[in-house]
């Protein structure tokens, strides 16, 4: 089948009206968990697997599908309004969403970002379309070595993507790489830095983590603030919209974001998260605006979360025409479809062309709910930000605890949360920027992994992490980036930290 | 209020990842080294751990060079310090108080606590604090299926 | 849209509140009629995989029989052991259950202080589940036809021959260890911890010359042509790949499958006991479950109380054995 009758075929499965229903009802409670933090796109996932044994599998992975680029579109909300990431793949859309927000841009960025979001996703799906068979083999292309050059490369080009100075960048970079070895060691299954605590040997989750380091810090903030504070923040309605000059600046990041999205996704790995950062350097070293960027520039929140949708999208290709799962979400997904009898693999395009097209078709229409949805909704979003301190503060309390609860059922994960929530208030307090520690924590896991199964696939070579033509092309360009980023702040003064 | 500068909170931080680096490097040495083509668990820490500690310096070293310009570290004090360290604390006992009474009494006495300190009353602090706790119940136990702890009230409850 | 699969426990408040007030103690004495409420069964994996899915079909059977609802509760870490640590200080009263592997149960005991067990005395062996075979799988363009040019081949070849597989000291990973031991060969296991799939992602790239995994992940990419099963590490044929040798028959004694197993806390009233364990056998006796095990690559092996202990105990000293063996040889 092709790809304009595949298409077809997939809309005249996606619009049979449980179908549809399914699509809608995903993205809804997508854009919730989204938007509350903590409750990220696998524990939404996971929480309906359940419940998809019930329907027919098209009708369930439609599901789970809208729930995870439902809550890409969610996730921002918080980490623009409130400086508080609804998931890790939104800690970067924070720096620069936040300090528009507290120029009464709110509106304006969010609404950018609903449209970038459904511009990413839909790209995507058409690349998608066009490629999948082409782009099914890029996933098998990825060895160790390549994977280690790209995870390796990503912390040197990443650590100082929030600006702060180099020793203050790589503490935080690094004190996330020291806590990603905490728990339970996948290959050999030794507990490390685990002190006797049973609960500790699953690590130090990302969801704690990120939700104590934004969201406990700054509710801290807000309390700290509160006696000095105005709790109304106007906004006139005509600020709910961008001007003319804020469409036309979010275009080239928008494109840029859907590329870089799109790439990282075809490759197993935290596709999502990854490409938001990555898009956020992009931003840093091509934007026309590039200065602005870290002070509160539309570019730094349209390309990252551009990227996130796109990367969620195309993230459907090793999943589908593989059948292997890279990610918990895969994993899920590809749980659901064997339950039903479904067997994931190559040939699932053609023993099951209702699943595949229907899927992609559902993808579309999916995302053009969402942003019906969602542009109507920034003027309720925006209206968060009236509910007065007193109110807000316990609710966020509350929210993020159940959040960080819920990943695991662990109440360690409560104490990590708070023990986050400290380091994030002083690393404030001192300008020590937070989002290399995430960096940190989310890469730091898959170098090791990458170097070691590397060394054990080559029976100790170093040399082989050198192999092939992909490997050392990636480790030139972050070395590159990496140099130049370098020479560019040199005689520069130290750059205010971004996320503080 | 005393004179504390960035330049002190920098090297304060970087002396307490000095010691945290140091206390895991030396935890790091005790894991299995493993070989060449059978890397064991100890590799990457000791790789990561001095790493760690000389970026440390590196924080150390900038609040030394810094130049004194007299940028106050912005701590709270007085009142503020007051609210902020009363909501951890309400933070804190919520968390230690959740696997005994349950989320939802916890929940609530922490919601009613903080709005107490924020903004005063403790009747009207009661009805939101228990309407917030309820509304999250409501929201997270019954429309989203998460199981949040009952406590070992709850279980004599029955509930 | 369907029931959901685990509403709360709704018992009023008030009347609870209302019969500790007339000092009757809320507690229900258990032994009376269990089950007195519902029953909570703790996976000790993510959702997922071949644990959640598995569990929820005996859930499911088990409900009906019973007539209460279970609450599947996914409590994954530690390699499966804070999971099982919760049914096993569970209280005895038969209202949390619990799936255990061989795994889970049995290994991680002998590589992990501290546990909450050590040997199969320390829970109640409720059901056996089933049985999930490893199979040894290469691409489809290799040069071995079949599972004795491979062994051939990896005769010839110490060291030289590389299996993927999802982390050592896995079933997968033990699986070869215990034909490099049985076999007296040297297949190097290359671990790829990204669960499954990168595993085999890596046969599919030609990156290791094996693979050894489960049937349902690879069935897939078998169908496709891509990949081919040459051996399944179990007494007889599979019914997924009835072309792959079976271990036993060609000689070699290694069967290692993944067992999952259903457990309780031990001590349980000897009413309850007797009734959780009579239940379960009905429930795994279903047709539903049944064909809900076959479907998805199975090996159905019904065994009840002792018979699964007696299962247990035998795993533990297979284990205990291959652990010397790996220890002498490293």
């Amino acid at each position: 089948m092709g790809a304009l009758e595949g298409l077809i075929f997939g809309l005249s499965v996606a619009v049979q009206p449980q179908n549809l229903m399914a699509a809608l009802a995903g993205a809804l409670a997508g854009t919730a968990i989204g938007v509350l933090p903590g409750l990220g796109p696998v524990a939404g996932v996971a929480l309906v697997l359940p419940l998809t044994f019930a329907f027919d599998p098209t009708t369930g992975l439609i599901m789970m599908a809208g729930i995870f680029y439902g809550s890409m579109y969610g996730g921002s909300t918080t980490a623009i309004l409130m400086n508080i990431p609804g998931e890790s793949a939104s800690v970067v859309t924070a720096i620069d969403g936040y300090k528009l927000t507290k120029k009464g841009r709110a509106g304006a960025v969010l609404a950018i970002v609903a449209v970038g979001s459904f511009v990413g996703a839909t790209l995507a799906i058409v690349g998608v379309l066009v490629a999948a068979p082409v782009l099914a083999s890029v996933a098998l292309l990825f060895g160790p070595a390549e994977f280690f050059a790209l995870t390796a490369g990503g912390l040197l080009v990443l650590s100082r993507i929030s600006g702060g100075s180099f020793a203050a960048a790589g503490f935080s970079c690094l004190l996330g790489v020291a806590l990603g070895t905490v728990g339970q060691e996948a290959v050999t299954g030794q507990n490390r830095y685990t002190f006797g605590v049973l609960e500790l040997t699953e690590g130090i989750g990302l969801v704690p983590v990120v939700v104590g380091l934004y969201g406990i810090a700054e509710i801290l903030n807000l309390v700290e603030t509160s006696l000095r504070r105005p709790e109304l923040v106007k906004v006139r309605f005509r600020e709910l919209f961008p001007r003319r000059d804020e469409w036309a600046r979010a275009v080239p990041p928008w494109l840029r974001g859907t590329g870089v999205g799109f790439f990282f996704g075809l490759i197993p790995g935290p596709a999502a998260t990854l490409s938001s950062f990555a898009s956020y350097r992009l931003e840093q070293a091509v934007s026309r605006h590039r200065a602005e960027i870290g002070h509160g520039a539309i570019e730094g929140a349209a390309g990252p979360e551009t990227a996130n949708n796109a990367a969620a999208t195309s993230a459907l290709v090793p999943l589908l025409s593989l059948g292997l799962p890279f990610t918990p979400i895969g994993a899920l997904m590809i749980s659901a479809m064997m339950v039903q009898g479904v067997q994931p693999g190559p040939l699932l395009v053609q023993q099951h062309p209702d699943i595949f097209w229907g899927l992609i078709a559902s993808l579309y229409i999916g995302n053009v709910m969402l942003l019906v949805l969602n542009l109507p909704l920034v003027g309720v979003w925006v209206s968060l930000l009236r509910i007065p301190v007193w109110f807000f503060v316990p609710m966020l309390l509350i929210v993020a605890s159940i959040g960080a609860y819920s990943v695991h059922n662990s109440m360690l994960d409560l104490w990590v949360l708070l023990g986050a929530g400290l380091v994030g208030y002083a690393f404030n307090k001192c300008r020590v920027p937070l989002a290399p520690l995430v960096v940190g924590l989310i890469l730091g896991p898959e170098v090791e992994k990458h170097l070691r199964e590397g060394l054990f696939l080559s029976q100790g070579d170093p040399f082989y992490f050198l192999e092939g033509p992909i490997a050392p092309a990636v480790w030139g360009v972050a070395l590159l980036v990496a140099v130049v980023g370098a020479l560019r702040r040199r005689g520069r003064p130290e750059p205010a930290v971004a996320d503080g | 209020m005393t004179a504390l500068t960035q330049r002190t909170g920098r090297a304060a931080i970087g002396l307490l990842g000095l010691l945290l680096a140091a206390g895991y490097t030396a935890a790091g040495l005790g894991l299995p080294l493993g070989s060449a083509d059978m890397p064991g668990p100890g590799l990457f820490p000791l790789v990561v751990g001095p790493l760690l500690a000389l970026v440390a310096l590196g924080l150390l070293r900038e609040g030394w060079a810094m130049r004194d310009d007299g940028t106050p570290l912005d701590l709270p004090a007085g009142e503020e310090a007051r609210r902020v360290v009363l909501v951890l604390a309400a933070l804190t006992l919520h968390f230690v108080a959740m696997p005994w009474i349950g989320h939802l009494i916890s929940a609530s006495l922490l919601a009613t606590a903080v709005i107490r300190l924020l903004r005063g009353g403790w009747a009207a602090s009661a009805v939101a604090g228990v309407a917030l706790a309820v509304a999250a119940q409501f929201l997270f136990v019954r429309l989203l299926q998460v199981p949040l702890p009952r406590g070992e009230l709850g279980y004599w409850l029955g509930m | 849209m369907s029931p959901l699969p685990f509403p709360l426990p709704r018992r009023g408040l008030l009347a609870a509140g209302a019969a500790a007030a007339l000092g009757a103690a809320p507690r229900r004495s258990h032994a009376a009629a269990w089950p007195s409420r519902d029953i909570t069964f703790i996976v000790p994996y993510g959702p997922g995989g071949s644990t959640d899915p598995i569990s929820r079909a005996f859930c499911a059977q088990l409900e009906k029989i019973l007539g209460v609802n279970i609450a599947v509760e996914n409590k994954p870490g530690g390699a499966a052991t804070i999971g099982t640590g919760t049914v096993i200080r569970a209280r005895p009263d038969g209202h949390t259950i619990g799936l255990g592997s061989n795994s889970s149960l049995m290994f991680q005991p002998l590589i992990n202080q501290g546990l909450a067990w050590s040997s199969a005395d320390d829970f109640t062996s409720v059901v056996k589940l089933v049985d999930l075979p490893a199979v040894l799988a290469v691409r489809a363009d290799a040069p071995w036809r079949n599972f004795e040019e491979f062994m051939a081949h990896v005769r010839a070849n110490p060291r030289r021959v590389r299996a993927s597989v999802s982390g050592l000291r896995t079933m997968p990973d033990l699986t070869i260890q215990q034909l490099n031991r049985k076999a007296n060969v040297q297949i190097s296991t290359v671990p790829f911890t990204g669960g499954g799939g990168e595993a085999l992602l890596a046969l599919l790239g030609g990156r290791v010359e094996a693979n050894c995994g489960y049937g349902p992940s690879v069935r897939g990419q078998v169908e496709a042509g891509k990949v081919r099963v040459l051996a399944v590490f179990q007494r007889g044929r599979y019914e997924m790949f009835p072309d792959a040798a079976s271990s036993v028959e060609a000689g070699y004694d290694v069967t290692l499958p993944a067992a999952y197993y259903v457990i309780a806390p031990k001590g349980l009233p000897a009413e309850v006991q007797e009734k959780l364990t009579r239940t379960s056998r009905e429930a795994v006796a279903t047709p539903e479950f049944i064909a809900f095990a076959r479907n998805n690559g199975y090996t159905l092996d019904p065994k009840v109380g002792d018979a699964m202990k007696a299962e247990l105990v035998e795993y533990h000293d297979t284990f205990r054995e291959l652990l010397a063996f790996l220890n002498q040889r490293s």
